[in-house]
């Protein structure tokens, strides 16, 4: 009780402090968001150059929530941090990947998505499978492709030491080194999967995950009323479904 | 067969076997790849044209500024004031020795952080000082190839030195170096690609967003360099028509 309290005093007396972030927004009438060009299914275009995408929708219900309307200031990912902490938007809502090193100059909210790290591969050339065990044993000899600067590759990196990565600037282009027996594997977010296979129907995940990750919206340090606020709408959507609908709607049934 | 039908046919022929290089490599890559051109980049088409247009934007702006740089820097370098020609190598040294991508970081996160600019204007004012710098030596060149015995004379008449420049060494400047000024612009056209580090939503931008919300990377790529060719085929074009309009026959 004691520890609460204290918990308690010291978030009320940062929020008296830095004023209220929430506040600002609703003054202005605009949420601004922080995203990179695309990163399909979580935000892209669609043909008329409107974003679209998983986080898009996300992002409109917490505009809608706070009364305001919402825009879109794109950076590129590298710079992405610095422009939070600068004022360049309220939030990175942009499919972030919490880790303990960003967690260091921003703040995240409590996970709105759980997303893996899956090994993918051509049934064709080979048909009795392949598994994150089968690539290790591999060693030198084992070609992954992945997407540059994306969790896919860090997680080669640290997976599979001795083996030669393969770098691409899309999706598309890493799974097509699949198809043309350029690389033996590849490693994606899981959830890519569903469009990877509509394209190309050779290519097939392996069931087991690498690796696990949250993403959550960064805020900045100071920023504790709009952390709270969001963390307590982020758990309400959970229960009330409609994460779900969007992941259903997103990253299923939407064909990109 | 007369010498003109003769030349009409090489070049015929030349065409054709390139066509079909073309074809051949993709059709081998269509055996695997599923390219799928409806949707990009016809689909997409309005946004590969704003893409177009900005590229052109800043072409036109960067090739402008460029050319005013590049002849006062030029002008500058063939100056008899030492301290004017100093100031004038010093900054094609600095702007020749940079990466043009690493100018643009610095102009519109360096400069960007003093005053507000916007990524269009960061990529024309980086785009104008690299390029800039190329066309001084240009200039410069084409100054210094005048003949000397024209300055010469025309100092015994006693023309200023204004109306030397302008009257005798520049036109004559232009002339010689419209081949090198025109392939120096068709570089300004493809290095504006560079601006997309700073999310100018240029023809590559463009282009390597649609790649990623679409999965078609291929027929992006593809769709940008055609757009690419016209902008830079067009150039070549337009150099000729001048260099044939100001020959000496």
């Amino acid at each position: 009780m004691k520890k609460l309290l204290v918990v308690l005093s010291i978030v009320i007396f940062s929020v008296v402090i830095f004023g209220g972030k929430i506040e600002e927004i609703q003054k202005r009438g605009v949420l601004l968001i922080g995203q990179d060009p695309a990163y399909a299914p979580f935000y892209g275009i669609n043909e008329n150059g409107k974003r679209i995408g998983h986080d898009i929708e996300f992002a409109k219900i917490l505009a809608e929530l706070l009364g305001v309307k919402v825009k879109f200031v794109i950076t590129n990912w590298d710079g992405i941090i610095p422009a939070l902490m600068t004022n360049k938007f309220d939030i990175i809502l942009a499919a972030m990947t919490i880790t303990p090193e960003r967690a260091l100059k921003v703040n995240f909210t409590i996970p709105y998505y759980q997303t893996g790290q899956a090994l993918m591969y051509n049934s064709k050339k080979y048909p009795d499978g392949l598994s994150i065990k089968k690539v290790s044993e591999m060693g030198e000899k084992v070609k992954i492709a992945v997407q540059l600067g994306s969790t896919g590759e860090i997680a080669a990196r640290k997976f599979f030491p001795k083996a030669k990565i393969l770098t691409f600037e899309t999706v598309d282009a890493a799974a097509y080194q699949l198809i043309t027996k350029k690389a033996d594997a590849m490693i994606f977010d899981d959830l890519y999967y569903g469009n990877l296979v509509k394209k190309y129907p050779l290519i097939k995940m392996d069931s087991s995950l690498l690796t696990k990750e949250n993403l959550g919206i960064a805020v900045k340090k100071e920023d504790i009323d709009l952390l709270l606020w969001l963390n307590t709408v982020i758990e309400y959507l959970k229960t009330d479904g409609t994460f779900e609908q969007l992941k259903q709607k997103w990253m299923i049934d939407y064909k990109w | 067969m007369n010498k003109l039908n003769k030349n009409y046919l090489q070049k015929f022929i030349a065409y054709a076997l390139l066509i079909l290089i073309l074809f051949i490599f993709y059709f081998e890559m269509s055996k695997t790849y599923p390219f799928n051109w409806q949707k990009v980049p016809f689909k997409y088409m309005n946004l590969y044209l704003e893409g177009f247009y900005m590229t052109l934007k800043i072409s036109v702006f960067s090739i402008f500024f460029a050319l005013v740089i590049g002849m006062v820097f030029g002008v500058m370098k063939t100056s008899k004031y030492q301290i004017l020609k100093e100031l004038a190598n010093t900054y094609t040294t600095i702007f020749r020795n940079i990466p043009l991508l690493v100018i643009i970081l610095i102009v519109y996160y360096g400069i960007g952080s003093m005053i507000e600019i916007s990524a269009m204007v960061g990529a024309i004012i980086s785009l104008s000082l690299f390029e800039g710098a190329y066309v001084s030596e240009i200039i410069r060149g084409g100054i210094e190839a005048v003949p000397k015995g024209q300055v010469d004379a025309a100092k015994t008449i006693g023309l200023s030195t204004f109306y030397l420049y302008i009257d005798i060494l520049l036109p004559q400047a232009f002339r010689t170096t419209l081949p090198a000024l025109t392939g120096q612009f068709i570089s300004l056209v493809k290095d504006s690609s560079l601006a997309s580090v700073i999310a100018l939503q240029e023809l590559t931008m463009v282009g390597r967003q649609i790649a990623t919300s679409s999965f078609a990377s291929f027929e992006s790529y593809i769709t940008v360099a055609v757009f690419y060719f016209t902008i830079t085929a067009l150039l070549q074009l337009l150099g000729k028509f001048f260099e044939r309009r100001f020959a000496i026959v």
